[in-house]
């Protein structure tokens, strides 16, 4: 950045462009050859290219692609799709993996705002502040998190009574995408003012596509039930409530943080 | 694939680089660049027709830097050195605002060491791969508006880390 691209830049951002000028990078490897040698390594070892859990969905998503996917998608919120599959949950994890694998770093209700841009907050008096914070900058998301307590039981594989996920839904109509076991319910319910579904009766699995289109999933968040619905531009869910009335009780309580 | 070797000579700079200020380490960094063109390679098919490959391809990489530090769990400084010989962009100083202007542009880089990730890479994107609002949308793979905040939230604290480094001289 020259002397007179400085001009009218702050202070610290002057600082910055004269430092960019003056920093010495380390070489840049040489990555043509090594990519090419990994991409052939990994075409010759064939079902070796994805890990087998991530294998198994794609392998759902495939068979889907087969018979039509576009029939099989029956509702639509914000950055969700919600696809009924036969596809089965994926194996348990242990606690301490939901953190690191399932819903990002902790972090504070002030710091998940600010990552969001914005933030919806239950403020049920029977939940009380969330237990835990988490925001994983992979998905933009963040995940406000209760132990269980009475009449909200703890999921087995997680330990979690409830969770509230949220994301901005601006950011992809195909991002998220819910896949749902064989006699699993999906029904349309009012949150508020706005439109959400509730879903019941089975398992399912939750998982999204990361930034070059890969499906990666979170099983993690494994839960019974889900609501999902779509209000001031962010895509929420809850998982984990006892029933559909209790999960409208903490949705219609969230205010804006 | 001699094509995509060449795309991969092209871009691997700057996706280098990106991967650097995740990462931290030169080492990691060229890992995690290395897996994202692979990735990369992989989503190739999904790749929209007339886009601009740079950013693209720079998300695949910082997002593979991003596992890669998050799965290791180590956070490193950022393996920047300051060119000792290279002068302030104000005519001709005299000895001792040269001195002084190195001595500051070593602390700044510590400062930006000290980021968290989020911040370290919006400041890097900005400032050092010289990524315009738009091209670091695509990037970080958040709305321009997050651009805008999460900038501006750096800036502040880097402003901060330099306060508090006066503080404790």
């Amino acid at each position: 950045m020259t002397e007179g691209r400085l001009q009218g830049l702050d202070p610290m951002e002057a600082a910055l462009a004269d430092l960019a000028a003056a920093v010495e990078w380390p070489p840049t490897p040489a990555l043509a050859e090594s990519v090419s040698d990994a991409i052939r390594a990994r075409l010759e070892r064939g079902s070796g290219w994805r890990p087998a859990r991530r294998g198994l969905v794609l392998g759902v998503l495939a068979a889907l692609l087969i018979v039509g996917l576009a029939a099989a998608i029956g509702y639509a919120v914000g950055g969700l799709r919600i696809v009924h599959s036969g596809a089965p949950p994926g194996s348990p994890l242990a606690p301490e993996l939901v953190a690191e694998r399932g819903l990002g770093e902790r972090v504070t209700l002030d710091r998940a705002a600010e990552e969001l841009g914005g933030l919806l907050v239950p403020a049920e008096p029977a939940l009380g502040p969330p237990d835990h914070v988490y925001y994983d900058a992979g998905t933009d998301a963040v995940a406000l998190a209760w132990t269980g307590r009475p009449g909200l039981p703890a999921d087995p594989k997680s330990g979690l009574g409830v969770v509230v996920t949220q994301f901005r839904a601006d950011i992809g109509p195909e991002t998220f995408e819910k896949l749902l076991n064989e006699g699993v319910v999906v029904e349309q319910v009012i949150v508020g003012d706005t439109t959400g579904y509730w879903i019941e009766g089975g398992q399912h699995f939750f998982y999204f596509r990361d930034a070059e289109g890969n499906v990666v999933d979170s099983t993690i968040r494994l839960v019974g039930t889900t609501l999902m619905w779509e209000r001031d531009g962010f895509t929420a869910r809850i998982e984990g409530a006892p029933n559909v009335e209790a999960a409208k009780k903490i949705a219609e309580s969230m205010k804006p943080r | 694939m001699a094509a995509y070797e060449e795309l991969v000579r092209r871009y691997e700079e700057p996706a280098f680089r990106a991967a650097l200020f995740v990462c931290g380490d030169a080492d990691e960094a060229r890992d995690a660049a290395q897996e994202g063109f692979v990735r990369a390679w992989q989503a190739l098919p999904r790749f929209r027709q007339g886009a601009e490959p740079r950013p693209w391809l720079m998300r695949i990489v910082v997002n593979a830097a991003r596992n890669r530090r998050r799965g290791s769990g180590r956070r490193s400084g950022l393996a920047l050195r300051v060119a000792q010989d290279r002068p302030s962009d104000a005519a001709a100083p005299s000895p001792e605002v040269a001195v002084l202007a190195g001595e500051r542009r070593v602390e700044l880089l510590a400062a930006i060491g000290r980021l968290r990730e989020d911040d370290r890479l919006a400041i890097g994107l900005r400032w050092f791969a010289e990524l315009g609002e738009v091209e670091m949308a695509e990037v970080l793979g958040v709305p321009r508006g997050t651009v805008k905040s999460r900038l501006s939230r750096a800036m502040g604290r880097l402003r901060e880390i330099m306060a508090e480094g006066k503080t404790d001289d």
